[in-house]
């Protein structure tokens, strides 16, 4: 345990000999800050940043909800095509002989 | 560089809800013909702008049909199981066989003339170029009846 604590001793008053370079701290600072603007380049990044401003910000809603409303009114369109000849089908099947058969 | 997730959310939502809504308004009168009682009946009133007199006799019209539509059903059950049969205990065409053939042939073609009859008397019920329109439907799918209406297989 005295070795142990010798050890701990000699750890803690221990100096580094090599002095850090003078512009250690600016280089950090730069390379933090070249990561930032790497991370900021990303496309989706600036697409990101381009919502924010209020004059697209609009726009983009709008364009949205308007091909929203777009793909809901084609979609129903299809679906009332659907359910029509269905209900086309169903009728002739209601006075087709054949097709009671199956009933 | 939370507010661009915000606000995609928010565009999420905005999408969505007008889909929905665009869909909801679009579609809902079909969907709820298709959920209604008497549905093919409600097709034809509205396909072929049938007032409510119009309509009244019609149904009619439908109601007398269906007992004369089940009993031509019942030939038709009965004269393909008799044909099938001495299909799968013969060799080769016997005058059996083409008995029933022919019997066969006859059911369909009262079949025909059955549905024929009613879509005339029908017809007579509906604007004349609605009736003109509704017989040339009728007319196609009964001479034709590949060309939309899916014949149900006749259960054995």
């Amino acid at each position: 345990m005295n070795e142990m604590d010798g050890l701990k001793d000699v750890l803690k008053n221990w100096q580094p000999e090599v002095a850090p370079p003078a512009d250690f701290n600016s280089q950090v600072w730069m390379r933090i800050a070249a990561r930032e603007e790497e991370r900021s380049n990303r496309w989706w990044n600036r697409l990101a940043l381009l919502w924010l401003q209020p004059k697209w910000c609009a726009a983009v809603a709008a364009l949205v909800f308007m091909a929203a409303v777009a793909g809901g009114q084609i979609q129903s369109q299809i679906t009332m095509e659907k359910n029509w000849e269905n209900l086309e089908t169903r009728y002739l099947a209601s006075i087709d002989p054949y097709a009671h058969g199956g009933k | 560089m939370r507010s661009p997730w915000i606000f995609a959310v928010a565009l999420l939502i905005l999408g969505l809800g007008g889909w929905a809504t665009s869909y909801y308004v679009g579609s809902h009168r079909a969907t709820a013909l298709v959920r209604a009682e008497e549905a093919e009946l409600e097709w034809l009133r509205h396909e072929f702008a049938v007032n409510d007199p119009q309509f009244a006799e019609i149904k009619k019209l439908h109601e007398q049909y269906e007992p004369v539509c089940a009993q031509l059903c019942q030939r038709v059950v009965e004269s393909q199981i008799r044909l099938e049969t001495l299909i799968a205990h013969h060799q080769e065409v016997t005058p059996e066989i083409t008995a029933a053939l022919r019997q066969s042939a006859e059911v369909k073609q009262a079949c025909q003339q059955a549905m024929l009859g009613h879509a005339y008397r029908v017809s007579r019920h509906m604007d004349p170029g609605q009736g003109r329109r509704y017989v040339a439907i009728m007319t196609q799918r009964i001479l034709r009846p590949g060309t939309g209406i899916h014949h149900t297989q006749v259960e054995h």
